[in-house]
């Protein structure tokens, strides 16, 4: 093995230990508070923790791989959309998060589909909302978790000089290991350590980029190249219109306040966190992060034709940094894809033992070691199905795999998560506007070329008119006291 | 400006985040100062 390998691997078990190692810690927590211990890791994340992990979950393997390969097709308009992500996380935790997190504990809910399910009454309705919801959390972010994973092969096999399926089965295990270990305290404060890893990875790619060339030369080259690339026309690939990179924006907003792997991250804040602290965290690494597709630009700009645009990132680190600093930037790959990939680990799980199970058995009443043995269980298994479910999958996009499961799930929770802060509708009304979201989403995704920003949003409307118009519809005949 | 109004762009959105997050942090943290 030489020492480059050599370096590689003790990076990885590094890293890998250290992980773990929190596991061990957050179990004390998870231990002193049963269910909500694991699943809200007892609603104590500060504001460090609490915004470094919204922003490493908020942040997967796009932020490295998918981004900056769209950067090398389609030049400075990916710079601007994928830097939306920033000021939506910003304002959503800004405006929503204190809300959300009262709210929550008010119901004395642990999870989104159960939060979506108390805010619309009790009884039948609430259980049959709780379970449409938990299933759709499982399929769709399941279709997530796959191409999360089938990324994680692909960079930690070039990294180890091991096999794709092998590397996968190595850090599946380790996710799977500190998940169930800690549950979400785990995962926060693992993700709290990743995202330092994932903001040098970023801040090395910019330096070595700019010690190299400077803005206006790389702007130059690639005018030369394509003016396209540089002043488009039109808001390609996200629409026809210049403003289409802006429709990211309230994507990336729902997206933080309404897919269950980022909300729970809210539910889980202590009561006395200054959303502020959070907000500044939230500002300073969704900007350092949203740099990393300049990476794309530059490959285009000055690098040979890329097969793969995905390899933009790769390309760059091999030319422009030693292998020891390109090992370094790897490993902040792996993490961006890791802390992603746990939390919708955990989320999946969460939502089988969780809340499918209070959901189809109402009465069942399990002891807090009972309950914690079956809620590490659904983490074991979840993970395993994910893998077992990569090796089946069809060669689908990654891209389009992650956009079909978020952008569908997004659609499906946003009107019956949000609209209740303004307007509050009958169960009837949340039901319809999930099934509305997701089949209206789900249809554009798979047989329309609307593209994957403006799909799930054209979904969310229609969801939002459901929601709004089933609930009156239904609101006069039995729900209306019901909150 | 730079002469490529999404890079521009870019730039504005990125200056506007930090720039109102760290305000509003200011804000947050002094007012009962």
């Amino acid at each position: 093995m030489d020492n480059l390998l050599l370096f590689n691997w003790s990076l990885l078990l590094v890293s890998s230990g250290l992980l773990v190692y929190l596991g061990v810690r957050a179990n004390r927590l998870v231990q002193g508070n049963s269910e909500a211990g694991f699943l809200v890791a007892g609603r104590s994340l500060g504001p460090v923790i609490g915004g470094a992990s919204v922003v490493a979950t908020g942040f997967s393997g796009w932020a490295f791989i998918g981004s900056p390969g769209a950067a090398y097709q389609f030049g400075t308009v990916e710079l601007l959309a994928n830097l939306m992500f920033a000021p939506a996380m910003v304002v959503s935790v800004a405006v929503f998060a204190n809300f959300l997190r009262r709210r929550a504990e008010k119901l004395n809910t642990l999870t989104v589909p159960e939060y979506l399910a108390a805010q619309h009454g009790e009884g039948l309705p609430n259980r049959l909302i709780r379970g449409v919801a938990a299933i759709l959390t499982i399929c769709l972010l399941m279709v997530f978790l796959v191409g999360q994973l089938k990324a994680l092969g692909l960079v930690a096999s070039e990294l180890l000089g091991v096999a794709p399926q092998t590397s996968i089965y190595l850090l599946v295990l380790i996710i799977i290991a500190y998940t169930m270990i800690g549950g979400m305290a785990a995962i926060a404060w693992s993700n709290g350590v990743m995202v330092i890893g994932m903001a040098i990875g970023a801040v090395l790619i910019v330096l070595a980029i700019f010690r190299e060339t400077s803005l206006t030369d790389l702007l130059f080259q690639l005018r030369a190249l394509d003016p396209e690339t540089v002043s488009p026309e039109t808001g390609r690939p996200y629409g026809d219109s210049r403003l289409s990179p802006f429709l990211v924006f309230p994507y990336a907003f729902l997206f933080t306040l309404s897919l269950p792997y980022m909300a729970n991250r809210l539910l889980s804040f202590r009561r006395d966190v200054r959303i502020h602290r959070v907000v500044i965290t939230v500002a300073v690494l969704t900007c350092v992060l949203s740099a990393v597709p300049i990476a794309g630009l530059y490959a285009r700009a000055y690098l040979a034709p890329l097969a793969d645009p995905d390899q933009a990132v790769v390309a760059v680190v091999h030319q422009l940094l030693n292998p020891y600093l390109g090992a370094l930037v790897s490993i902040a790959v792996l993490f961006a894809i890791k802390s992603t990939a746990s939390a919708l680990l955990h989320a999946i799980s969460s939502s089988a033992s969780y809340d499918l199970r209070q959901a189809l058995f109402p009465n069942s009443r399990l002891s807090s070691e009972r309950t914690l043995y079956v809620n590490r269980m659904a983490v074991i298994i979840a993970g395993t199905s994910a893998v077992v479910a990569l090796t089946y999958a069809p060669p689908f996009l990654l891209v389009w795999l992650g956009i079909l499961g978020t952008g569908t799930l997004l659609a499906s929770f946003s009107a019956s998560m949000l609209i209740p802060a303004v307007w509050q509708g009958t169960s009837y009304g949340a039901l319809a506007s999930i099934l509305t979201g997701c089949c209206v989403t789900g249809f554009l995704m798979f047989y329309s070329t609307v593209g994957w920003v403006v799909g799930p949003l054209v979904g969310c409307l229609l969801s939002a008119f459901t929601y709004w118009f089933v609930s009156l519809l239904t609101k006069t005949n039995s729900e209306s006291g019901a909150q | 400006m730079v002469g490529s109004w999404t890079f521009d762009a870019y730039l504005v959105v990125n200056v506007i985040v930090l720039c109102g997050a760290f305000i509003y942090w200011l804000w947050k943290e002094f007012k009962s100062v």
